[in-house]
């Protein structure tokens, strides 16, 4: 067996369980979260992509599931312009600001490319210039995403500061933890 | 309780992981399913410029290359190119795009000048067989399925004799062979022009790559004069790039 087969081996039996979790976190649904995974792997490893472990793989898989899942949006958003027939997807939904929300209810409230900014600025640790870099955006951008994903995200889960101005690890609390 | 965005966020795919982890496996579901999609793409990328783009819109059309080794082939001459064998099938109404797969030559030296193409391919442009298919195989890849798979000779086929679909071979039967208007063509064939080995069952294959496949048993043609030679015809797959590429 080639060692691009081992390591899709090991990728699969062994990280898809957290890779697919991050994925549903990413996108909001676990059949979208399949579908994701399913094609970054392929994507990942179609080209002849060597990686020396399988925590690079996995590092690889999540970076391309990022770029996919805007990717994904884009694709979906033109081609419901183009059908002119059905509105594209709702980017977010609003929320009764009485009722509590767990995290994934909360980020079901940004836009796919907030959300995506979101998840690579806070959940794996990236800065907001690599987040652009990856994504093809301009770091004002980046920032202006993670400004809106804030305005949207502080009332329902309590954030105390605006991480928008200041993205390293600030502290919030969420509104199910309060007593 | 003060937390931060990670921590939330981090909770937040944990929470999800334990509940994905009861009754959830997407390595049960997606395993076999991404391995074929990863193989077919890397032979595209392997195959060429010319016939990517194609395939990778059609996502259903594999190929590799076979040839006579230390056999007479007839038609002599060289092979079929990939431009003229498509001319060729789709003058018969098979919609496709052939896929010659580079040969690792540093496992398998051809020294015959009668290299055989192998193809696979559409038919009319439909998916005779859904993608991922169901118990469709064909040789050189386990899991893989393909519609069918056109064998093509340089000048025609006189002088071979094409194995049928009932010999009674170990994997022989595995395969039927229709001619280039889909009719069924029986063990032997002189026809003219390309030749469709449909594949309707599971090829017993190893998967190493890089590695001779014999395929049907290393019976997939004879050539010369009708005597069944097992190394007339090997099939190899090659499904990583040469080295140094």
């Amino acid at each position: 067996m080639g060692s691009w087969k081992t390591m899709v081996e090991e990728l699969v039996s062994e990280r898809s369980p957290r890779l697919l979790s991050y994925a549903t976190v990413l996108v909001g649904s676990v059949t979208d979260a399949e579908d994701l995974l399913h094609d970054a792997i392929v994507k990942t490893f179609g080209r002849g992509r060597r990686f020396p472990h399988v925590n690079a793989a996995e590092q690889y898989v999540r970076r391309t599931m990022q770029t996919l899942a805007i990717d994904r949006h884009r694709s979906r958003a033109a081609f419901h312009r183009a059908l002119d027939r059905e509105p594209a997807p709702a980017e977010g939904r609003s929320h009764d600001l009485d009722t509590p929300l767990d995290v994934e209810s909360a980020l079901a409230m940004l836009s796919p490319r907030e959300r995506v900014c979101v998840m690579m600025r806070f959940y794996d640790d990236m800065t907001t210039a690599a987040i652009a870099s990856q994504l093809g955006l301009a770091d004002g951008t980046v920032k202006r995403y993670l400004s809106n994903a804030y305005e949207k995200l502080a009332p329902v889960l309590r954030l105390n500061e605006d991480w928008s101005e200041s993205p390293d690890r600030v502290s919030v609390t969420s509104k199910g933890e309060r007593p | 309780m003060s937390t931060t965005m990670h921590e939330l966020l981090t909770s937040a795919v944990a929470n999800r992981e334990r509940s994905l982890d009861e009754g959830h496996s997407f390595a049960r579901e997606h395993g076999a399913p991404v391995r074929r999609a990863i193989q077919t793409r890397r032979v595209a990328t392997y195959a060429g410029t010319g016939t990517v783009a194609t395939l990778a819109t059609l996502g259903t059309i594999y190929g590799f290359q076979a040839w006579s080794a230390g056999a007479t082939n007839p038609a002599g001459g060289v092979p079929s190119t990939p431009d003229e064998a498509t001319t060729l099938i789709q003058s018969n109404k098979v919609t496709t795009t052939l896929v010659p797969v580079p040969i690792d030559e540093s496992v398998y030296g051809p020294t015959a000048t009668d290299r055989l193409y192998v193809y696979y391919a559409t038919r009319g442009g439909e998916e005779m067989v859904p993608f991922p298919p169901s118990g469709i195989y064909y040789p050189g890849i386990d899991d893989v399925a393909a519609d069918a798979f056109i064998v093509t000779i340089n000048g025609g086929l006189d002088g071979y004799d094409l194995e049928g679909p009932n010999a009674d071979r170990e994997f022989i039967g595995a395969f039927s062979m229709v001619s280039d208007q889909g009719d069924l063509v029986g063990e032997r064939s002189n026809a003219i022009g390309p030749i469709m080995w449909e594949n309707i069952g599971h090829v017993s294959s190893t998967t190493e790559w890089g590695v001779r496949y014999y395929l049907v048993d290393g019976r997939l043609v004879s050539v010369g004069d009708g005597e069944a030679n097992p190394n007339a015809v090997e099939v190899v797959a090659m499904f990583e790039p040469p080295a140094g590429s």
